[in-house]
């Protein structure tokens, strides 16, 4: 079913909205929650979160794309549930994720003040536009969706390691980009 | 934690760019080569004829190139590999001189993450003219890297304590000598090892060829540049221009420049790229879009806008459209007028010459030459290559240029007076080879360096040593060097018959 559709749906109430949603984006938000938290279970319960938040914030919310709308829902979750489990030392799914971008962090040298979370957001949505589109896709297929180095080097014929140099370029790209904003975290 | 608010401002990122990497394939790594198809007969390369026989040949051997190694020494093979020092050289073979060479590591400025592990190499030679006449001669002095890797990186080179002004030449391809099953990748950057270096240098056709013109893509293209895209934003926040066509792949291969998506169908022909309309305001506004035509040129072309990047049938929107020019000039022009266009932009938009990467103080020409020769090489492999794999973004070739792995030249002259000895030193920054902090294995924390003692030269040399000033701030895991620190033997003799050494290292405060 198309976007437009669902988001009609919420708007009128139907709970066919969720059985639709789960559908078409089921998968990927699973995927995306896996991949943070490392465990089915919590996955899942992260997802039926994730759908209960977009039954209850459209309306008033109008996403313009229904997958990044759900998708950002669903890895707030899932980041919130990985810190309350990760005092018990529960998941490690993230912890992988976030020492890659790690790497990202621009130098302390010569910055002048902390930035806002926009601000930064501004600056990595420049900084991607830079980018191939294929860079781009392997880079929110990364970090965004979460997928694994093994997956995508799949995908693109190529074995894990090759991956993972590439996706190293593209973190210090983004790390002397972030430096040349003048951004600090 | 900082890492948490770069994932949370990910999160945040443009729905369009989200959308753009669920709907798309990550391309393959590898393209199938196949023999020579007429269309490459038409790129004259400025070097003349010979440079595509050299090539020709070397695509239909079957063996590797170098002399062949007989597997690893007991050094790490790290999964970001910096790449060895490599000994310095002469354009020319001269009887008479002899050298003597000494490598110093200085840890001074070594830092454990997030800190960075590089080191101070001063690479110094003592060449002696042992004939009865002065020679003039030309040093070049080989380095790996890539455009991306920090200026810094670039040696100093001093004649007698003096700094000289030397020329960089830029070495071209560099994986297709080294692995032939992957060695058809834009992206492969094949350079791991410092076998793939021996496989590179060994023959010294790798550094005659980085002193070659590069292609001047003299072939006649038709090109469509898209100006002046319009679309309501008030009915989509991404609405798409999308241009479809059919083609024989055979006889046709587009390039773009500015385009974000495509399709094709190859049973039936058809193939369409489609651009994201640039809003006002949006950092590429106002940049021309290239449909480039090699070959013959496409026919019942349509234009067609759309709600989003899907471009499909129900998201279909009036309104979009784009000034098109057609006209017919040579790849090497449109190319060109596009690589000012791209490097303008990026200048004036991410300060570029602040960038300090290498690629910011070369040459224009140079950055042209190098992408030229790799859609020399790539493009006029196989159209059919090209188009099914979809290998046919401009983008993607500016980045492969910068991110190819390479060996880099500098060069410069001095005069040996006869019976006397000149020294040369080169002052450099090296990187570090490690392994990612993901690989959670025992050579986390693990900084390894390298040379090669005589691979690419065509000095004689009478000795070689190395020599270690650590400052308390790492300790050896790993070497065949002879280093010892506790024994305070810090200065090594090298056997020049043993072609790699190594150096791996921790600071003692890593966790192990």
């Amino acid at each position: 079913m198309e976007d437009l559709k669902i988001i009609e749906l919420y708007h009128a109430r139907n709970e066919v909205a969720i059985s639709e949603t789960s559908v078409k984006y089921g998968a990927m938000l699973n995927s995306i929650a896996f991949h943070i938290l490392s465990n089915r279970q919590d996955s899942e319960e992260t997802v039926n979160d994730t759908y209960h938040k977009a039954w209850i914030s459209i309306p008033p919310h109008c996403p313009n794309c229904l997958c990044a709308y759900l998708g950002r829902i669903t890895r707030n979750l899932s980041i919130n549930r990985w810190h309350q489990s990760r005092a018990q030392k529960r998941y490690n799914g993230a912890e992988i994720l976030l020492s890659e971008l790690s790497d990202c962090i621009p130098a302390a040298a010569a910055i002048e003040k902390e930035c806002e979370a926009k601000e930064l957001t501004l600056a990595i949505n420049t900084w991607l536009s830079t980018l191939s589109r294929d860079d781009r896709v392997l880079f929110l297929r990364r970090y965004w969706f979460g997928e694994s180095v093994k997956e995508l080097a799949f995908e693109c014929g190529t074995t894990p390691n090759k991956l993972s140099g590439r996706l190293f370029r593209l973190r210090q790209s983004l790390k002397q980009a972030l430096e040349r904003e003048g951004i600090a975290i | 934690m900082k890492e948490e608010k770069i994932f949370d401002s990910i999160t945040e990122v443009n729905d369009d760019f989200i959308e753009e990497a669920r709907m798309t394939k990550l391309k393959k790594q590898t393209i199938h080569w196949t023999k020579w198809v007429a269309i490459a007969a038409v790129f004259a390369a400025a070097a003349g004829i010979g440079s595509m026989a050299l090539l020709q040949s070397w695509y239909s051997s079957n063996g590797s190139l170098g002399s062949g190694g007989s597997g690893h020494d007991e050094g790490t093979v790290f999964m970001y590999y910096a790449g060895p020092i490599l000994p310095l050289t002469l354009s020319e073979e001269i009887a008479g001189l002899t050298a003597k060479r000494d490598v110093k590591f200085d840890f001074s400025p070594y830092q454990i993450p997030p800190g960075s592990p590089k080191i101070n190499v001063t690479d110094s030679y003592a060449i002696t003219n042992t004939t009865d006449e002065d020679i003039t001669v030309t040093g070049i002095y080989p380095f790996a890297g890539n455009l991306r890797n920090e200026s810094e990186i670039l040696p100093t080179i001093h004649v007698n304590g003096e700094e000289v002004s030397a020329e960089l030449i830029i070495g071209r391809g560099g994986s297709e000598f080294v692995d032939q099953e992957e060695s058809g990748s834009l992206y492969n950057i094949g350079l791991e090892s410092w076998e793939d270096y021996k496989a590179l240098l060994s023959d010294g056709r790798y550094q005659s060829e980085a002193f070659d013109k590069y292609p001047e893509l003299n072939q006649t293209v038709t090109v469509y540049e898209f100006t002046n895209s319009i679309a309501d934003f008030e009915v989509a926040e991404a609405p798409t221009l999308e241009i479809s066509f059919s083609i024989n792949p055979a006889k046709t291969t587009c390039l773009t420049y500015g385009f974000h998506g495509y399709s094709g169908d190859s049973e039936k022909n058809t193939y369409a790229y489609s651009y994201f309309v640039p809003e006002t305001g949006s950092p590429y506004y106002g940049m021309s879009k290239y449909l480039i035509v090699i070959g013959e040129d496409i026919s019942d072309y349509s234009i067609n806008g759309y709600e989003n990047g899907s471009c499909e049938k129900n998201v279909k929107m009036d309104g979009v459209s784009a000034d098109i020019n057609q006209y017919q000039t040579t790849l090497g022009t449109v190319l060109w007028d596009i690589v000012q266009q791209q490097y303008n932009t990026e200048r004036d938009e991410m300060q570029y010459e602040d960038s300090g990467e290498l690629r910011s103080i070369i040459r224009d020409e140079d950055y042209f030459g190098l992408i030229a020769e790799l859609i020399y090489q790539y493009v006029s492999q196989s159209s059919n290559s090209v188009q099914q794999n979809g290998e046919s973004m401009l983008e993607d070739y500016f980045s492969a240029a910068l991110d190819k792995g390479r060996v880099f030249y500098l060069t410069f002259d001095f005069t040996l007076k006869a019976g006397e000895s000149v020294e040369i030193t080169a002052d450099m920054i090296k990187n570090a080879s490690f392994n990612y902090v993901c690989s959670h294995n025992d050579n986390i924390g693990v900084n390894g360096y390298d040379l090669m003692t005589a691979l690419g030269s065509n000095l004689t040399f009478e000795s070689q040593t190395a020599s270690i000033e650590d400052n308390g701030l790492i300790e050896i895991v790993r070497q065949n060097f002879g280093f010892d620190l506790e024994r305070n033997i810090r200065k090594v003799t090298l056997d020049m018959e043993q072609e790699h050494y190594y150096l791996e290292v921790r600071s003692p405060a890593e966790e192990k």
